[in-house]
């Protein structure tokens, strides 16, 4: 027989702390691996200018991850996001040639956004289609009327206004850099101290019991996507003015990244809740990354490999983490 | 006396520091149905998930297996003639009955041929016979009451040890905690059965009176420590509840209060959905009303109907006067609230805090000064937590790791706060322990004596006949008999539920 049981206490006692670093290994190999770079390329790498163009190259995923991350923390996927913002970009090129003043392109093409989204909650939310499958339809006819309406051809006539608006720089960094930023920090408000942020979690964790305790689960699934959707078109709009041309093609070359960098933030900082904090995180260590890589002459192939590399390890160790807690 | 087929010695198992058994002793013998009872959290599962080798257990423990010493974790305890119904049944929903019951074992077939439906619904049809319950096996997991579903996941286990040869085991996690009486009677039989052919069962359950029923010895858990071991023969309910408990169970059943106020609050005329026809009946201000039957003759479907916003309410709802269109939304407008009987999938998110599952419709309250205060937040938690007395009572702890009474107190609690005028109840203590079940029932008793309609929708007779004043029996998906205060026993609603005319019950027609 066991020994005495110990006075009569009911309940088990208050459980330890889980180990504190798990939410903080992916914040930690990017400290880990920008030093590293350092070190291995003090001339190239470690300088103010290639800090500055790592984080403004990834200006347009940092709109496209916050833009993605909104739905995602609904349980929603939207991988229309690409096809928008190309579509965005191409009209108001087109707008542009047609010569419809600066205040009107602009408008009509952010417009396309919200109209996408509430396309795509109408068939997600009120048809009850699967969001992966309606949203890679929609997506996939997005990208066909972006090349009718160029005639598949890349579209340069981007008001200059618009160029200079979105190449101008504060403190070293462009506007699509600040937008992405000013973005992320309402979203981050959003997500972590309003009750929104929290029903959208609660809603994406179990959405039967969202709708018992009476959250407007369907109000909060459509707009989500209605704001991927437009934050998506306003990432099209400073795209086209980043670039001064937007290819009808380029839409799957901006699919991949911000959905990998929204499931790689999942394991950063709040475990296995999509977070904006950790998305940034997962953003510039991909960024970090492949540009340290390269310098150290890899050749193009290491960005994909290091992508997928590093989701794959980081969704792995956020599993084992867990288990280690729970078994 | 002959060796026994399962030894376990010294089993002690730590989570994060804690340790939740302590050096367990457990042996049981060939032919023996051995009962393990003790309060949720009491080590229970933890127990079972070391002897199904889920769970490794702590340096130091040991295991034998028909004589034989087995390294643990245990890998294949079905190969040892050891198989786990597991209290979370771990079905596939969106597979057959079939199906679910195969999946372990492989299907019949021949090589390379696909698998043989035919030959497999029969086999599932003849153990679903010898448990005394007939089950289409072409039907989904999905669409079966809780009820169903335990009897497939037990048909898998039996599947999986093949003939009752000698010598095998198979542990029952909870088995009955979702059937009603009557079926689980039939269950009780058939372990019975399968003991006298030499099988061994270790029956874990809340429910006292059929572990002393049915089992031949017992073992009590407590905090983590098996406490004792006795002969059910020898032994009686009020020491059971003692051993389990630490102290005295008391007056287990709280105090009815007479007289209901005679207003009228919940009204429900000509509901239809399904099976459901034409189903009408009311409660009055401060009314206890159980609804209750066998399974699936409706009433599971009610609560989900007026409160519940996934399909179109056919029929007339109100509360106070005001209308319920059967969205969640009007039924809290209207002061309804729904405690659900599946509580982890239609009640709380997984992945959050306890925190954060209670006070989701009170954000509003919470939301000061553009944020939401974490000190707020976790006070208002852990002073609702204390009232309902919550175990542990760590509001920032994953909601995941408290036990199901207690996942139950905290979804009880966050319905209760926001002052229902309607309270609907569905199996409210399904799975939960003697002692939460206690706690529970009582704070239902004090929301009806403040003046909350209660309507409860259980298939627990014993429980409906000791909460409430009155009680409606569903027969085929209308109420077939109406017993009032005064009349409610649970000998009344057992044979009324059967379809048996009693006397002294009345007749058909709702109130």
């Amino acid at each position: 027989m066991a020994d005495q049981p110990p006075a009569l206490s009911p309940g088990p006692a208050a459980p330890a702390k889980l180990p504190a670093a798990g939410p903080w290994a992916v914040p930690l190999l990017l400290v880990v691996l920008f030093i590293a770079f350092s070190i291995a390329a003090p001339r190239t790498f470690a300088s103010l200018a290639n800090v500055r163009v790592m984080i403004g190259g990834q200006a347009t995923i940092v709109l496209l991850a916050l833009a993605v991350i909104v739905p995602l923390r609904a349980g929603d996927f939207d991988l229309s996001i690409s096809a928008v913002m190309i579509l965005s970009g191409i009209t108001l090129g087109v707008l542009t040639a047609h010569n419809y003043p600066l205040a009107a392109a602009c408008l009509l093409a952010a417009l396309i956004g919200p109209a996408a989204g509430a396309i795509n909650g109408l068939l997600v939310v009120k048809f009850g289609i699967d969001s992966f499958i309606a949203t890679l339809g929609t997506m996939t006819i997005l990208g066909g009327l972006a090349g009718l309406i160029s005639g598949n051809a890349l579209i340069v006539s981007i008001p200059a206004k618009l160029t200079g608006f979105a190449t101008c720089r504060f403190l070293g960094f462009g506007t699509p850099v600040w937008a992405g930023w000013i973005v992320a920090l309402a979203l981050w408000y959003i997500f972590e101290w309003t009750p929104c942020g929290r029903y959208l979690l609660f809603i994406g964790g179990n959405r039967a019991a969202a709708q018992l305790v009476g959250l407007r689960v369907n109000a909060y699934r459509q707009g989500a996507l209605i704001f991927s959707g437009a934050l998506s078109s306003v990432a099209g709009l400073l795209y086209a003015g980043l670039l001064g041309a937007v290819s009808p093609s380029a839409g799957s070359a901006y699919l991949l990244q911000p959905i990998t960098a929204a499931f790689l933030g999942a394991s950063a900082i709040k475990l296995g809740r999509f977070n904006i904090a950790g998305t940034l995180v997962a953003i510039y260590l991909l960024a970090v990354g492949i540009t340290g890589l390269q310098l150290l002459g890899f050749q193009d192939w290491i960005a994909n490999v290091f992508n997928g590399a590093c989701l794959i390890g980081a969704v792995g160790f956020t599993i084992l983490f867990r288990r280690a807690a729970s078994k | 006396m002959t060796s026994p087929v399962v030894v376990l010695k010294n089993a002690s198992k730590t989570f994060d520091g804690v340790t939740v058994l302590h050096g367990v002793d457990l042996s049981i013998l060939p032919g023996e149905i051995h009962g393990l009872v003790g309060e949720n959290g009491s080590g229970k599962s933890t127990l079972v998930k070391i002897l199904g080798g889920v769970h490794t257990p702590d340096r130091g423990a040991q295991m034998w297996l028909r004589n034989q010493p087995v390294a643990l974790p245990l890998r294949n305890p079905q190969l040892h003639g050891l198989a786990i119904v597991h209290q979370d049944l771990a079905l596939v929903e969106s597979m057959s009955v079939a199906d679910n019951a195969g999946i372990s074992t492989g299907f019949e077939r021949g090589l390379a041929a696909p698998i043989d439906r035919r030959r497999e619904d029969r086999i599932v049809r003849a153990l679903a016979e010898k448990v005394g319950i007939s089950l289409d096996p072409e039907r989904l997991v999905g669409e079966l009451s809780p009820a169903e579903r335990s009897v497939v996941a037990l048909l898998r286990a039996l599947r999986q040890l093949g003939e009752g040869s000698r010598g095998n085991v198979i542990v029952l996690d909870e088995p009955t905690a979702a059937l009603p009486r009557g079926e689980s009677m039939r269950l009780l039989d058939l372990l019975r059965r399968m003991a006298r052919n030499g099988t061994a069962v270790l029956y874990v359950s809340h429910r006292m009176h059929e572990v002393l029923n049915v089992c031949d010895r017992i073992s009590v858990l407590r905090s983590g420590y098996l406490v004792a071991t006795r002969d059910a023969a020898q032994s009686n309910e009020p020491e059971i509840a003692h051993l389990m408990l630490g102290y005295e169970l008391g007056e287990f059943y709280p105090e009815k209060h007479a007289g209901a106020n005679p207003a009228v609050r919940l009204e429900v005329r000509g509901l239809t959905h399904g099976a459901i026809s034409d189903l009408s009946f009311s409660a009055h201000v401060g009314e206890i009303v159980g609804i209750t039957g066998l399974a699936g003759m409706g009433q599971d479907d009610i609560p989900y109907l007026i409160a519940g916003g996934r399909i179109r309410l056919n029929g007339e709802v109100r509360v106070d006067g005001i209308k319920v269109d059967g969205s969640a939304g009007s039924a809290k407008r209207a002061g309804i609230e729904l405690v659900p009987g599946n509580r982890q999938r239609d009640a709380l998110w997984l992945g959050g805090t306890a925190a954060e599952n209670l006070t989701l419709p009170h954000l509003g309250e919470l939301w000061r000064g553009l944020r939401i205060g974490a000190r707020r937040e976790r006070e208002f938690a852990e002073s609702e937590m204390r009232r309902y007395a919550v175990r542990p009572l760590a509001p920032s702890l994953a909601i995941a790791k408290f036990s199901g009474g207690n996942q139950q107190k905290i979804v009880l609690a966050r319905a209760l706060r926001q002052n229902p005028r309607v309270l609907l109840l569905h199996e409210p203590t399904q799975g939960v322990d003697a002692g939460a079940k206690k706690e529970i029932l009582s704070v239902v008793r004090g929301a009806a004596d403040a003046g909350a309609t209660v309507a409860v929708f259980s298939s627990d007779s014993e429980e409906v006949a000791q909460l409430c004043h009155r009680v409606l029996i569903m027969r085929y998906g209308t109420i077939s008999a109406t017993l009032k205060q005064g009349e409610v026993s649970e000998e009344r609603i057992l044979s009324l539920s059967q379809g048996a005319p009693v006397g002294g019950a009345r007749g058909a027609g709702a109130s």
